[in-house]
């Protein structure tokens, strides 16, 4: 390995950013070297470079992140969803709110995404994604309407790309090559090179005419914050926000069950069914006037069939069998059951009669940007000598508060329209976080590096350019201000294509 | 908490649900409680819901949590809370519709102010929780 090693743009990071990014830019003409800290596949060594400190909430510093070729999408999930038109706005009740570019300017690049990703068309619609079997709610009211989240194979970025990127020509990807330090020039308004360390044990050096940091939402401010050797605080700290506003989506199953009219389609719900080749969930959203009426974060509600009771399946049974005109064998045995139960009979009876459909109900929300929930540096260091991350999630009485706020508003919606009533499932009262259901995490890495047109409220501009460093770009969810409901990963990739068009023009 | 329905509520809202279409009777039930209307007894009207007792069972729960409503009077002027509203239960004992619209609407007007009852979970309208509690009233 030489010492230095130059090119028109180094990207650091091969995850869903770094790698789309460095697609894009194949064939482009320009010299493109993408650096990976670890290897094709998991190594715990490798791996204990992302371990870290969490204060504040538990936050799994490591073991949400995955150091390889492909990042985190070697584990993820799958579940895409673009940002709504809203979550781009500045909007009153949400403080720290706003992007300096809105979803139409984002859309093209979503649809290209779709394709990164291993998705169907870019339709969200509800309509979209109905069948003969499966049909979504229509009577829901003014305030909530049905939406659905797309899935990916998952896509393993790693895996399904490695070979493309073996190909290109212009493309250098260097594996077990972790970057320490990203070097300012004297003036600080630009990066010379970045100091990388190799697995051989030396290092060695890439100069670029433009610079990609593309590690994540927890190791990107880390970068920027242990490259404190011509700005003190870091590069692109002068405002102190570099590791602020960290997000993750706050997650609750089973926060309420529902006696729903029994025009309602669950089967349009189910988390994962295909459709024309594609894997599809609806789910129910609140609409845009209703957030703003509700002072509402935008959150996401999945419903799912509550368990029946034995006797009602018996009851099931035996309908489904009379239905075919056929007794069914243990017809005995069904009645007896029956019998047993009456009261869970007469609810069947009821449903069988009029209707009502049982759910349950599971949550998760856009969290409230928070400057007090932060990444910064440790004390404690890696075997490399370099700081370790210290994650204090912290989430807000706002976020605690809009648990109950949607469910009230769900009712109230619902009951409005005679569609069905809702039990919650927690104390709506207090305004805390309940105990049970239990609080979970997205693992999602979100708005350490805000995006502002006013360096003085963010880190990068709509550009996703560092703020007052040149040749410096973010690709990442870091760079998201608002975090929306929706999964992260498609708006990185979206984001991550646009970077790369922006760089192709900027060097021509 | 278990992961289904829980029992009482759940069979309490079966037969809530079942009875909403029919309450809209109610205001012709009232006459047992309030003579100068001059109509059916609740009992009557009791009688046409197949068990009252879930419906029961939420209003006791709702009078339990709003003891200053345990009174039929309170519960008969919040339902009926201007003198139209009376002269329609009144006029209107025989010929439902309208009452039942009246109910309807009311109920739907409760969920858009946000005049709901938290009881033991289950988000209701205070006119539906003031149909059961005098349903309750009925024995």
């Amino acid at each position: 390995m030489p010492e230095r090693i130059d090119a028109d743009v180094c990207i650091i990071g091969a995850g869903a950013a770094g790698i789309t990014a460095a697609r894009e830019l194949i064939n482009s003409g320009l010299e493109v070297c993408l650096l990976e800290s670890g290897g094709f596949e998991y190594e715990q060594s490798i791996q204990d470079l992302y371990k870290g400190v969490s204060v504040g909430k538990e936050y799994p510093v490591d073991s949400t992140r995955l150091r390889m070729f492909g990042g985190t999408t070697n584990h993820w999930s799958g579940t895409c969803r673009p940002l709504d038109a809203l979550d781009f706005e500045e909007r009153a009740w949400v403080p720290h709110s706003g992007w300096p570019i809105n979803k139409t300017h984002l859309d093209p690049y979503y649809a290209r995404a779709q394709e990164v990703c291993q998705l169907g068309p870019y339709d969200y619609s509800a309509g979209r994604w109905e069948t003969s079997e499966a049909k979504h709610a229509k009577a829901l009211g003014e305030g909530i309407y049905t939406t659905v989240f797309q899935f990916s194979p998952p896509t393993r970025f790693g895996a399904v790309y490695r070979d493309e990127l073996k190909r290109a020509g212009n493309l250098r990807v260097l594996l077990y090559a972790t970057v320490l330090q990203l070097q300012l020039v004297a003036g600080g308004d630009a990066v010379d090179h970045v100091r990388v360390h190799s697995n051989g044990g030396r290092g060695f050096r890439v100069h670029a005419k433009y610079f990609v940091l593309a590690a994540g939402g927890i190791e990107s401010p880390r970068l920027l914050l242990l490259s404190d050797t011509i700005q003190r605080n870091g590069i692109g700290n002068e405002f102190d926000l570099v590791g602020r506003f960290f997000m993750d989506h706050p997650i609750l199953h089973d926060t309420a069950h529902g006696m729903l009219d029994g025009e309602v389609d669950l089967n349009y719900y189910r988390w994962r069914r295909k459709v024309d080749g594609t894997e599809v969930g609806g789910f129910l959203a609140f609409r845009p006037q209703m957030q703003k009426r509700g002072n509402l974060l935008n959150c996401g509600l999945q419903m799912r069939p509550a368990e029946a009771a034995p006797a009602v399946r018996s009851m099931h049974r035996v309908l489904k069998s009379l239905k075919r005109w056929d007794m069914p064998d243990e017809l005995g045995e069904d009645v007896w059951t029956m019998l047993k139960d009456m009261d869970d009979v007469a609810g069947a009876v009821y449903r069988k009669l009029f209707g009502p459909v049982l759910t349950r109900f599971s949550y998760w929300a856009e969290p409230q940007p928070n400057p007090d929930s932060r990444i910064t540096l440790n004390t404690e260091r890696d075997r490399l000598g370099q700081r370790k991350v210290q994650v204090a999630w912290r989430t807000t009485r706002t976020d605690s508060e809009n648990l109950a706020r949607a469910h009230r508003l769900l009712a109230a919606e619902l009951g409005r329209i005679d569609l069905g009533r809702i039990r919650l499932n927690f104390d709506s009262e207090n305004g805390a976080w309940p105990e049970t259901p239990e609080l979970h995490k997205s693992n999602h890495h979100i708005g350490t590096l805000r995006m502002a047109s006013d360096a003085k409220r963010g880190v990068v501009d709509r550009d996703c350019r560092v703020h007052g460093v040149d040749n410096l770009y973010v690709a990442s969810s870091a760079v998201f201000p608002t975090a929306g409901h929706a999964n992260p990963t498609l708006t990185i990739v979206a984001l991550a294509i646009r970077l790369a068009d922006h760089l192709q023009k900027v060097t021509t | 908490m278990s992961k289904g329905v829980p029992d009482f509520q759940r069979r309490a809202l079966c037969r809530l649900m079942a009875f909403l279409p029919l309450m809209t009777l109610a205001g012709p039930a009232l006459g047992v409680i309030q003579p100068w209307i001059g109509v059916p007894s609740v009992s009557a009207l009791a009688g046409l819901v197949s068990d009252r007792r879930g419906v029961r069972r939420i209003g006791f729960a709702y009078l339990r949590d709003h003891p200053l409503e345990a009174d039929t009077d309170r519960l008969v002027s919040g339902l009926f809370p201007d003198p139209w509203a009376c002269r329609l239960v009144k006029q209107n004992h025989s010929r439902p519709d309208e009452l039942r619209r009246y109910l309807k609407r009311r109920i739907r007007e409760d969920f858009e102010a946000g005049a709901t009852v938290n009881l033991e979970g289950w988000i209701l309208s205070r006119t539906e929780c003031r149909v059961c509690a005098l349903v309750a009233y009925s024995g």
